[in-house]
């Protein structure tokens, strides 16, 4: 089909402009599946959902090619074949429009892929941060019981003088009054100002991606008595409690305070599944 | 063999240069990329760059699998489904064009990035504009997932049935609402068919086989619509690393603010329509109609979304959407809560 403006002799084929992000794309969701980093970013489900949405991208990608190269060859052929028996049209250039409408914006949206590829390849593998928590509304007692009270398949042991449970079953009891002594897993978290004994644990309650994860918060102080009990220097544990640093918490629950007196504490790293 | 010239240049020299340019870029390339590579980390190791990156590429990972099934099911209807037999499928009542319309999302289990493709191709093959928008608004609301979903969500808190079914009516009533201003405002028409010299054009010339001609049209929805998705994410990550939602939280028990307020938290989140009743069920310090309110207009309203219809849809069609949707779901949803208030 020859294009009367331009005198070129289009090959209706997908460009290497169209092509590219999809490869692209899809390499990269493969990549994340691979390394586990999608569930930083996605819940199992829609992780799995990507990988596949990655195979089809690919899939595509490989089709795509396979009809631009086996196109171009033919046009070439049909060409070459014109030339000898001396037709003028054969002489017009061949172009690869590809199947976006002309103009500089199909340049600008498959260039603009290249921004959350190159972000994504910067981004630490870890989960949403204490920044998060701090902005996404960490401290609501209230909203983390009722996100407790929709996981009832919540198990707790018990380790030593503490019953272990998650995140999620600490707020259930301290927004219910009960005055036990738990131990969980989380990260700190403090809003500004705030003085260096008192803090939150934290960890995300993840429903589909990290843009929606809800913060599960329980506000937390430094029982110093406690502490040095079990052989910790407060004012040492106090200035290690860095935002973002994961920590196993033991310690009892003070419904009239809505605090969380922490009398045991180990920093560890983060967790595999660092959601809820 | 002759040599075949494409462009001027002659394919033989075109790959001489490429060879080359690969060769000289090579070195200063494995020197400056690790560096950009290492800056570049370091800029993201700070917590408002971290939390903007996540966000950002989580909202895209998320929603891409979704725009690539509308995509698929947009090439399809393109290539399978001529104009004349959707022309004779369609009622002339308007009442029966509005509902058959909203009872259309029922047959496609996916969230609202999915649905863009198909409404934008279905009102190119000549759906009536008010049907194509009020599929578009009630696809994301009435389908089995999100219907399921919204049960289960307030299945804790023993709303199950009122809210699933005040999601559905309410979602309906808006989106028909919508598509009755829409008619008002364009009348009974239809969008004029692609001209020559895009990609339609194109891809019908092409002679290829049915799966090529899905192909082609696949590839340009989803890189068409993939490129505002991509605008409005980055829009969206913006505003959640630096907007705090508490003080959106703080309105919550004043009424109406409060439903306005879940309104616009649903506009800034860009939560799926299949995941947002979870979210939705844990904001219990807002009223029923608040909640309610969050997850109608958030699968018709968001950030993303209006990146997507900027892309996708005329100006003006978009600017109905803009001024009538917001206003309806405010009052229909402030009036379920009073007829919920009243049963209950």
């Amino acid at each position: 089909m020859t294009d009367p403006d331009t005198d070129k002799h289009h090959v209706p084929v997908l460009s290497w402009w169209e092509l590219w992000p999809m490869l692209a794309w899809g390499t990269y969701t493969v990549y994340l599946y691979a390394t586990g980093r999608i569930f930083y970013l996605l819940q199992r489900v829609y992780g799995h959902l990507a990988l596949a949405g990655a195979c089809v991208l690919l899939a595509a990608f490989a089709y795509g090619w396979a009809v631009r190269v086996s196109r171009l060859r033919s046009e070439r052929k049909r060409l070459e074949a014109a030339r000898e028996a001396g037709r003028l049209d054969a002489l017009r250039p061949l172009c690869v429009c590809g199947v976006s409408e002309a103009g500089w914006g199909r340049y600008v949206r498959s260039l603009a892929f290249l921004v959350p590829l190159v972000v994504g390849f910067s981004l630490p593998a870890r989960g949403v941060n204490s920044l998060a928590a701090v902005q996404w509304g960490a401290g609501d007692l209230a909203m983390m019981a009722e996100l407790a009270d929709r996981r009832q398949t919540e198990r707790s042991e018990q380790r030593g003088r503490y019953a272990w449970t998650t995140l999620m079953g600490v707020a259930q009891r301290l927004s219910g009054g009960r005055a036990e002594k738990v131990g969980a897993l989380g990260f700190i978290a403090r809003k500004e100002g705030q003085p260096r004994d008192r803090f939150f644990v934290v960890r995300f309650l993840m429903t589909c991606c990290a843009a929606c994860a809800q913060p599960v918060a329980v506000p937390a102080r430094l029982d110093e008595e406690a502490l040095r009990a079990h052989k910790l220097v407060p004012e040492a544990v106090r200035d290690h409690l860095e935002a973002d640093q994961w920590v196993e918490v033991f310690g009892r629950l003070d419904p009239s305070a809505k605090v969380w007196w922490i009398e045991d504490l180990k920093f560890v790293r983060e967790p595999e599944n660092p959601y809820m | 063999m002759a040599e075949v010239r494409i462009g001027g240049i002659s394919r033989r020299d075109k790959v001489k240069i490429a060879a080359l340019a690969a060769a000289v870029l090579a070195i200063p390339a494995w020197i400056v990329l690790p560096w950009v590579h290492g800056r570049l980390e370091d800029f993201f190791s700070g917590a408002r760059a971290q939390l903007f990156g996540q966000v950002l590429v989580a909202i895209l990972l998320e929603a891409f699998p979704f725009v690539l099934i509308g995509a698929t099911i947009s090439g399809l209807v393109e290539v399978l489904l001529p104009p004349e037999r959707l022309a004779r499928a369609i009622p002339r009542r308007l009442g029966w064009r509005l509902l058959m319309a909203a009872g259309a999302g029922v047959l496609l289990p996916v969230c609202e990035c999915g649905i863009v493709p198909v409404a934008r191709r279905l009102i190119r093959k000549g759906l009536p504009i008010e049907m194509g928008v009020v599929f578009m608004l009630a696809g994301p609301i009435v389908n089995p997932t999100v219907v399921a979903s919204t049960a289960v969500a307030f299945t804790g808190q023993g709303l199950a049935l009122e809210m699933t079914v005040a999601r559905v009516v309410c979602g309906v009533t808006v989106a028909m609402l919508v598509g009755l201003g829409v008619f008002k405002w364009f009348g009974h028409r239809t969008l004029a068919p692609p001209t020559r010299g895009d990609a339609y054009g194109h891809g019908a010339a092409a002679g290829g086989s049915v799966v090529t001609n899905v192909l082609v049209h696949i590839v340009h929805d989803f890189l068409l619509l993939g490129g505002y998705l991509l605008l409005g994410s980055l829009l969206a990550a913006g505003l959640q690393a630096f907007v705090p939602r508490t003080w959106l939280v703080s309105v919550g028990k004043v009424p109406v603010v409060s439903t306005a307020g879940m309104m616009l938290m649903a506009f800034l989140l860009n939560v799926c329509s299949e995941a947002d009743a979870f979210l939705a069920a844990a904001f219990t310090q807002f009223s029923f109609a608040g909640r309610l309110g969050f997850l109608v207009f958030g699968p018709m309203l968001d950030v993303k979304l209006v990146a997507m219809y900027l892309g996708a849809f005329p100006k003006r069609m978009l600017l109905a959407v803009l001024l009538l949707v917001p206003p309806l779901v405010l009052g229909v949803s402030e009036l379920a809560g009073l007829v919920q208030g009243w049963l209950y």
